[in-house]
């Protein structure tokens, strides 16, 4: 288990390498720079900005001194936000970043399951058939087109919701992004959750748990929930992954002042240390998310626990 | 006196390829403490008969006939009370050990479990009376292998903890399907001297589903051949062993390999393959494979008939 853990960590390190040496020099490929405006700034200025920020010199070196700075956590100063570091900016959004991922993804995980549950119980039956339809949906329709209908119908027309913004963070701000953030999540969990409940239900030892006369609730909840959810926990990684791109364009259509918010305005200005900053920041959330789930698999599994 | 009698049990499976008939009017008799083997090729129904015995037939079955158990008809309880009869007073051991117990429980648990459900143990008393019917089957270290997980347990060892689980509340009838198949021949051995002590012990009544006549000959007091989902012949094991009627049961026999006449190139084989259950052929199912069926075999299905005391057979050439 130990082994395991260790070797796995030893793996995000050229996961993470790679995802940083790609990242920087995409960034830098796009045309245009940090300094560019709609009236070009006169170049002994536009000189003396490139020195203070070390633009001018030759891109090995540039790349060099941040993954210096980034080793020890420091992600340089952002271009566009002058007097913050891309830290501060990131701390920042963090808290509601947090809020509405984590929401929408335990969102996700409950009603995701309990609707695979459902439909595998009733296996070709009409409740199986609605959930399995809703999820063929749900999966096939973006994001940036669930969250507008969301708006249309919620905010516009019932104007039970606000239709975006942040004032408090509560309940009423976070309800329509957190569902519009978990609906494709909710879709493809439920999908899963069914095909591995099914392919359970039919084991040799569901088999065994029915010859003992054991009630059905028994039956489900002590000895095929667990073996069943163990594809589902798989996934997980890739749908942090989902959630956290996601919430990059759930932010900016809602105007949530969220790390992603700050991601797409740092795009658009060629903001490079705040692009990479996010990147780095979300790439190594993502690797840690699929470490723990790798870990949690051990814990689960007793025959992965004594490999 | 008789525990489950068996009448005219027909069970058939609606697939999108058609209606598979898996057994067809099936009957038989089984005393308190007497032990049954069923013997037949894959697809002879045995399994579903004991499924249906258990109430666990799959959603797409159509049952009909009777099985009475203890003077109730099991066809016609509901589930509530099924539930309370399985795993108690019917309990059943299948063929693979390694697949039939749940990899994420530990032994204890999957034990403990029958206790609390059917007799109502306290988990503490649950688990005392498991350590006790770990022992009865003969498991070492059994304390040890309690806190075991179904993977750190050898086949042999897996089949012994599905015994003891089908053991647990002292039942009237035990449905054993393939028990040994599994296993290593020399465990298959230990795993059969332990079926044979436990009947002795208990007092239970066992069927004993199988392909393997020399385990018939071990363990059963009766025998009942089936062909096609129909019993094509049954009686005391010593008199179907030893005088088989039905030329399938001549046939099983001649195909074991045996010790005791040299050896030819090959295995004798059954020629002919068995039937398609979704299209029976017309009279008696074996007709086309049998070395001595005549033109009437194929008009009309051959009752069961006695042929001596206690021997019934379903052919008209005997």
């Amino acid at each position: 288990m130990l082994r395991l853990a260790l070797l796995r960590f030893a793996s995000a390190v050229p996961t993470l390498l790679l995802l940083l040496v790609l990242a920087f020099f995409m960034m830098r490929a796009a045309p245009g720079g940090p300094f560019d405006t709609e009236r070009s700034l006169p170049p002994e200025i536009l000189a003396k900005l490139e020195q203070a920020y070390h633009l001018d010199e030759p891109l090995w070196k540039q790349f060099a001194r941040y993954i210096g700075g980034a080793v020890q956590g420091d992600l340089g100063p952002s271009f566009q936000y002058s007097d913050f570091t891309v830290n501060q900016l990131i701390l920042q959004g963090l808290p509601v970043s947090l809020r509405v991922g984590l929401g929408a993804m335990v969102l996700a995980l409950f009603v995701g399951c309990a609707a695979g549950i459902v439909a595998a119980l009733r296996h070709n039956r009409f409740s199986d058939y609605a959930v399995m339809t809703l999820a063929m949906t749900g999966m096939s329709i973006p994001v940036f087109v669930i969250a507008p209908l969301l708006i249309l119908l919620f905010a516009v027309t019932l104007g039970w919701l606000p239709a975006g913004g942040w004032q408090d963070g509560g309940l009423r701000d976070m309800a329509l992004p957190v569902v519009a953030l978990a609906l494709p999540q909710i879709a493809i969990l439920a999908r899963l959750m069914r095909g591995s409940m099914i392919e359970v239900l039919n084991s040799n030892y569901i088999r065994t748990a029915r010859a003992k006369g054991l009630a059905t609730r028994t039956v489900i909840l002590r000895h095929a929930l667990r073996p069943a959810l163990m594809p589902v926990l798989s996934y997980l990684g890739p749908a942090s992954a989902g959630i956290i791109t996601g919430s990059v364009v759930i932010e900016q259509i809602f105007g949530i002042p969220g790390i992603g918010r700050y991601f797409v305005q740092a795009a658009l200005n060629r903001d490079y240390t705040l692009v990479m900053g996010v990147v780095v920041f979300y790439g190594t959330l993502i690797i840690l998310f699929n470490f723990l789930v790798d870990m949690l698999y051990g814990v689960l599994d007793p025959r992965v626990r004594a490999e | 006196m008789t525990l489950l009698d068996v009448r005219d049990l027909s069970i058939r499976f609606k697939t999108p390829e058609g209606v598979v008939q898996a057994v067809e009017g099936l009957s038989f008799a089984l005393a308190q403490g007497g032990t049954l083997g069923i013997v037949g090729e894959s697809g002879a129904g045995k399994s579903q008969t004991a499924m249906a015995v258990l109430g666990l037939l799959a959603r797409n079955a159509k049952v009909s006939g009777s099985i009475r158990f203890e003077d109730r008809d099991l066809l016609k309880l509901p589930e509530s009370q099924l539930s309370k009869l399985r795993g108690n007073r019917i309990a059943m051991v299948f063929q693979d050990p390694m697949t039939s117990l749940n990899p994420y429980l530990r032994v204890e648990v999957q034990l403990g479990e029958v206790l609390e459900r059917h007799r109502g143990l306290s988990r503490s008393a649950a688990r005392a009376e498991s350590l006790r019917l770990m022992q009865a089957v003969h498991i070492p270290d059994a304390a040890q292998r309690l806190r075991s997980y179904p993977h750190e347990l050898s086949g042999g060892q897996r089949q012994r903890v599905m015994i003891a689980i089908a053991l647990a509340c002292q039942p009237a009838l035990l449905l054993a399907d393939e028990p040994t198949t599994a296993l290593d021949v020399t465990v298959q051995a230990q795993i059969l001297r332990l079926f044979a002590e436990l009947k002795k012990d208990f007092g239970v009544a066992m069927i004993l589903i199988t392909h393997d006549l020399g385990v018939v000959a071990e363990v059963c007091e009766h025998t009942m051949v089936m062909y096609a989902g129909r019993a094509v012949e049954s009686g005391a094991t010593q008199t179907l062993l030893n005088a088989p009627a039905h030329p399938y049961t001549r046939a099983l026999l001649e195909a074991r390999p045996r010790i005791d006449t040299p050896l030819t190139d090959r295995l004798l084989a059954l020629r002919g393959q068995p039937p398609n259950l979704l299209q029976l052929p017309p009279g008696c199912a074996f007709a086309p494979r049998c070395p001595i069926a005549v033109d009437v075999c194929t008009q009309s299905v051959p009752a069961l008939r006695s042929i001596e005391t206690a021997h019934l057979a379903a052919c008209i050439r005997v």
